[in-house]
C-alpha cells in the first residue's frame, strides 16, 4: 500500500535541508530522503513528530492510496 | 494478473516430492562415492596436501589484493565525500554504497585469510625444519590482516561518521556493534533486520547442505567428528540465539 507525502514541500517551506530535518525529528539524512522519494513508511511516532516540526496536520502531510489490485481481491 | 495460490495439500507434496528427490539425489551420489571410494579417496587426500601446502602463500596473496582493493575504494569514497555539498542524496547514496563494498571487501577478505592461515597452521603436528618455515608465513599474513584490515575498517567507519554525525561508536571498543546500533533510527535498523533475517535464512539453508556433504564425503574419506561437532555448534548457536532473542521480544 504505497504512502504518499509532501515532505519535501514543507520542508522547502521550513528552510532546511534533509540533513537538518533529520536532526529537527531525530532521524538521519537518509531516512528524511527515503521517506520523500516515498521508499520508506515512517512509524506513527516518527509521522508524528515530523508533523509537529512543519505545523501541520499528519494527514496534511501523509496520505496512502489503495492499490488498484488489493481493491480487486476485496 | 492474480498469482495462484497453491493449496495447503499441493505445497506439502511438493515438499514431500522435494524430500524424495534429495534423498534420491544424496542416495546416488554417495553410492558412486561408494563405488569410486579409493579414488575419490585419493583425490581429496591431493586436494587437501596440495591446499595445505599453498594456503600459507594464499593467505599472504589474499592479503595484500584484499587491502589493495578495500583501501582504493576507501580513496575513492573520500575524495567523492569530501566533494559533496550535503544535499545531493543520489551522489551521496553512491558515496555509501562504494563503502558498504570497502567494509564486505574487508570482511571477506579477513575471513578467507583466517580459513587459509588455519589450513597452513593444521600441518604444525608434522614439525620439520622446512615445515617451520611454512608456518610463519601464514602467521605473519593473519597478524598483518588483522592489524592493516581493523585499522583500515576504522577508517571507514569514521568517514561514514563524517557523513553522518548522528554515529556513534568506535570500532576497538568492545561494544562498538551495540553503541552503532543504539546511534541507527528506525529506518537504518530496519534495515540491519531485514538483513540479518537474511542471513539468518541463508545460514538455514546451508548448514544442512554442508552436513549433508560432509556426511556424503565421510564415505570415502575419514574424517572423524570435529566437522559434524562443528557444524552442530553453529546451526545450534543461530537457531537457540534466535528463540531466545524472539521470546524475549514477545514477553515484552
Amino acid at each position: 500500500m504505497p504512502l504518499y507525502n509532501r515532505l519535501k514541500e514543507f520542508r522547502a517551506r521550513l528552510g532546511v535541508n534533509q540533513q537538518e530535518m533529520g536532526k529537527l525529528v531525530g532521524v538521519s539524512r537518509q531516512t528524511i530522503s527515503l521517506i520523500e522519494r516515498g521508499d520508506y513508511s515512517p512509524s506513527i511516532t516518527l509521522a508524528l513528530k515530523i508533523a509537529r516540526r512543519c505545523g501541520a496536520s499528519v494527514e496534511e502531510i501523509f496520505w496512502y492510496e489503495e492499490d488498484p489490485d488489493e481493491e480487486e481481491e476485496e | 494478473m492474480k498469482k495462484r495460490k497453491n493449496s495447503p495439500r499441493k505445497t506439502m507434496l511438493l515438499f514431500l516430492l522435494f524430500l524424495a528427490c534429495s534423498m534420491v539425489v544424496g542416495g546416488l551420489v554417495g553410492s558412486m562415492i561408494s563405488i569410486q571410494q579409493s579414488t575419490v579417496r585419493e583425490v581429496l587426500e591431493f586436494l587437501g596436501r596440495q591446499a595445505i601446502h599453498y594456503s600459507g602463500g594464499a593467505a599472504a596473496a589474499v592479503t595484500v589484493a584484499g587491502f589493495a582493493v578495500a583501501i582504493a575504494i576507501y580513496r575513492r569514497g573520500r575524495k567523492m565525500a569530501m566533494q559533496w555539498d550535503g544535499e545531493d542524496e543520489v551522489y551521496i547514496e553512491e558515496v555509501e554504497e562504494r563503502l558498504r563494498m570497502g567494509l564486505m571487501t574487508i570482511s571477506v577478505t579477513m575471513i578467507l585469510v583466517f580459513c587459509l592461515s588455519a589450513m597452513a597452521f593444521s600441518q604444525i603436528s608434522n614439525l620439520t625444519e622446512e615445515t617451520w618455515q611454512r608456518i610463519l608465513w601464514p602467521l605473519f599474513s593473519m597478524m598483518a590482516t588483522m592489524v592493516l584490515l581493523v585499522t583500515l575498517e576504522r577508517k571507514f567507519v569514521e568517514l561514514e561518521k563524517q557523513i553522518n554525525p548522528e554515529k556513534r561508536g568506535d570500532t576497538f571498543d568492545f561494544r562498538f556493534k551495540k553503541t552503532w546500533l543504539e546511534s541507527c533510527d528506525e529506518q537504518e535498523r530496519a534495515i540491519i533486520y531485514k538483513s540479518s533475517y537474511r542471513a539468518f535464512q541463508a545460514a538455514q539453508t546451508a548448514y544442512p547442505i554442508c552436513w549433508g556433504g560432509v556426511m556424503i564425503l565421510s564415505i570415502a574419506v575419514d574424517i572423524g567428528v570435529v566437522p559434524y561437532v562443528v557444524i552442530g555448534v553453529l546451526w545450534l548457536t543461530q537457531i537457540l540465539a534466535y528463540y531466545a532473542e524472539a521470546s524475549k521480544k514477545h514477553r515484552r
